[in-house]
């Protein structure tokens, strides 16, 4: 226990005094009219601004803090505010203070690792933010379009069916869609899990989890998974659990864009995961009609298009040039002298559909605002397919540009194999009637499917994943049951781990597979499947 | 305050009106007078408010109380007021009255608040500087708040300019939490 000498203290303590004003203190005030629901409707604070972060001083919460409010509401002769803290404590007549910020969160280096609530106070019980930390705002315009660029990098998620098939680029918005409990969060966490073998290259990708509206007990599996599996380290969790008042659950996406920004702009690749937007939706909706905005389709009022399209269009891949993106649009003065280009942002936003429905207004909202959706299916998950994308329904509009080129090749093939497997999948229960080339397409589309599937929190590099493909596409494995397969895969990436590491390696940074390796790839597959076959 | 606005409007006819008649003076005493009689009475006020009495019966007792007492203009202006059934709006109409008027005549409200009462000359000096920093007419009201401990603190339509010794305090005691904190 360290002791601490009463003159130390006061010398401290003479050190704060000296540096106080004795100037009077300027600041605008209301009185609270009303209180309910959340909701206080101010009198007075005329020139405050919408967005604007209000203090309450006369209304202390449980721990004595003031109660804080965010304004969203100018009327002609009063204020609309939402409280993030309980509004149990706001009466009538209670004074409030404007605090001239525009809602905004302390963003630095020290998040990463860390648990915190959409206001950036952390929340796992680690005391504060560590290191220099920088005040972004929540809402902030998306960068324009001479400061963005073409997406041009893949961002691996480790995912066989999503690499080959779906591939997502750094920068890109791809939507993450599908009923309650088909794996929805499982493919995020996966690829935030993936991104640890980016860590020790010179482009590692920062990612932000998003947790809106989520059990407390779901958020703290999330977090735990993540350290388990070394990802917690270059991860930041915002959390607004179901608990948690509308107004933090509506800004908690804007919070994540925020920091993810802070690393886009200088010049470094985030991912973000919005888990997930209809729940915000669902938040925005309820404070929306509490402030007494006309409501529209299934009650959402008029911009909830424009709550999700502003917030998605902050992903972005930043021009590769600093001077240009140093004059970018928007920037806080603060973070100014930081900017670089060559920065990413991509966001991975997900939806939840009530079975199936597609067609709902939010999931078309956000389908058509994002580069392309990976949908998944309730179906296919039952079928044991896991992860349970629908290939035929998903899609990304600019990913395949990104996709390692030896990637892309074999994806080509393997598209048209899964196609016409799903086309001829119908006649499969007629088994032998059906003519020989029929057969085995059914034969070759089975192994397809079956070589898809993955484990939970086990994402593949992508060099595994291209040699596996690799032998797909020679059509080595239909000379294996479909139960064999898993065994192969496992077996055969190990022997080419210990056989080829030097080839892997070049693989993994340059992306080429050439013909020679290919053929000893062939090779030790030919040798495992003769093995597993003996059996 | 929720004003309906329908008050302001009522009230900027009435100025309207007045200066047509070039009768604003008399015509803001009379609205004080009603103002202040509101004021002295709760009863008076919750009668106009009350939805269970009759409106004839308010339109009576307002000509009782009033009549003869103020100018024909504003005697007229309660009848009419009467007679559009806004007789429980009356109170907001005064206020809106005079502030269309300080708005007009170019004079400020400010509030003062201290923790112990002024001399008429400190409040003359107060006031004085008060004008001489805004450039307008202005008029004064004092509130003495012990817990301030010491100190002013001026409060002109929504802006504090706070100077006593308890916002002081809570702003050190915030300084020396947040560097505790660090």
């Amino acid at each position: 226990m360290s002791q601490v000498r009463p003159d130390e203290v006061s010398a401290i303590l003479r050190k704060q005094l000296s540096g106080f004003d004795n100037e009077a203190d300027t600041y605008d005030v209301g009185t609270v009219l009303e209180v309910g629901d959340g909701i206080a409707r101010v009198y007075g604070l005329s020139k405050v601004q919408a967005g604007e972060l209000v203090e309450l001083p006369d209304s202390k919460d449980d721990n004595g803090n003031p109660v804080t409010g965010m304004v969203l509401n100018l009327e002609e002769d009063n204020v609309g505010i939402v409280l993030f803290g309980s509004a149990n404590a706001v009466e009538e007549g209670h004074t409030v203070k404007r605090t001239n910020d525009i809602a905004s969160i302390q963003v630095g280096e020290g998040l990463l690792g860390r648990v915190i609530n959409p206001l950036g106070i952390p929340i796992d019980g680690k005391g504060n933010i560590s290191g220099d930390t920088i005040k972004l705002p929540l809402e902030r315009k998306a960068p324009g379009v001479i400061y963005r660029e073409p997406v041009t990098e893949p961002l691996q998620t480790g995912l066989k069916s999503i690499d080959s098939l779906i591939p997502i680029g750094r920068g890109q918005r791809e939507l993450i869609i599908g009923d309650r409990q088909t794996g929805k969060t499982a493919v995020a966490i996966d690829t935030i899990i993936n991104q640890k073998a980016t860590q020790d290259t010179d482009k590692p990708v920062h990612c932000i989890y998003v947790a809106v509206g989520q059990k407390g007990s779901t958020v703290a599996n999330i977090r735990k998974v993540l350290e388990d599996n070394g990802a917690l380290k270059y991860t930041t969790i915002v959390a607004a659990p179901a608990s948690t008042s509308a107004p933090l659950r509506y800004i908690a996406p804007f919070a994540g864009a925020a920091i993810g920004e802070y690393f886009r702009d200088t010049g470094r690749h985030a991912l973000v995961i919005y888990d997930d937007l209809s729940k915000q939706a669902v938040a925005y909706r309820e404070l929306s009609l509490l402030l007494k905005r006309p409501p529209g389709r299934e009650a959402y009022p008029g911009d909830v298009f424009y709550l999700h399209s502003r917030l998605l269009e902050r992903a972005a891949k930043i021009i590769n040039d600093d001077e240009v993106a140093k004059k970018m649009n928007n920037i806080p003065e603060e973070l100014r002298p930081k900017v670089k280009g060559g920065g990413s942002l991509t966001a991975l936003p997900v939806i939840e559909t009530q079975a199936g429905d597609v067609s709902a207004y939010i999931p078309t909202n956000v389908i058509s605002i994002t580069d392309g959706q990976i949908f998944l299916d309730t179906d296919l998950f039952n079928q044991g397919i896991r992860p349970a994308i629908d290939v035929g329904t998903s899609v990304s509009r600019v990913g395949g540009s990104a996709q390692v080129k030896s990637m892309k090749k074999l994806s080509g093939t393997l598209k048209l194999d899964l196609a016409q497997y799903r086309e001829l999948e119908a006649f499969a229960k007629f088994g032998s009637d059906l003519d020989a080339s029929t057969q085995a397409q059914l034969r070759k589309g089975e192994r397809t499917v079956e070589l898809l599937k993955q484990g939970e929190y086990q994402p593949l590099p992508v060099e595994q994943q291209i040699a596996l493909l690799k032998i797909n596409s020679e059509g080595l494995l239909d000379k294996l049951a479909v139960e064999q397969i898993s065994d192969f895969e496992k077996q055969y990436l190990e022997t080419v781990g210990i056989k080829f590491e030097k080839e892997m390696q070049s693989l993994s940074e340059t992306g080429v597979l050439d013909d020679s390796f290919g053929d000893k790839l062939i090779k030790i597959a030919n040798s495992v499947i003769d093995q597993i076959t003996a059996n | 305050m929720l004003v309906s606005k329908a008050s302001g409007r009522y009230a900027k006819a009435l100025l309207e009106l007045a200066e047509e008649h070039n009768n604003v003076e008399q015509t803001l005493q009379d609205i004080l007078f009603i103002k202040a009689t509101l004021d002295d009475s709760r009863d008076l006020l919750l009668f106009l408010k009350s939805p269970i009495i009759k409106p004839e019966k308010k339109v009576a007792a307002l000509e009782e109380i009033f009549g003869g007492k103020v100018s024909d203009l504003v005697h007229n202006f309660i009848s009419l007021i009467a007679r559009k059934n806004r007789q429980s709006m009356i109170d907001q109409i005064a206020n809106s009255f005079i502030e269309i008027y300080n708005d007009h005549a170019g004079i400020i409200e400010a509030k003062i608040f201290v923790a112990h009462k002024l001399t008429d000359e400190q409040l003359s000096n107060v006031k004085d500087k008060i004008a001489s920093v805004t450039g307008k007419k202005v008029q004064i009201t004092e509130e003495v708040d012990e817990s301030l401990k010491g100190g002013m603190a001026i409060k002109i339509s929504d802006t504090v300019i706070d100077g006593t010794v308890k916002h002081k305090l809570e702003q050190l005691e915030d300084v020396f939490l947040s560097s505790a904190m660090e």
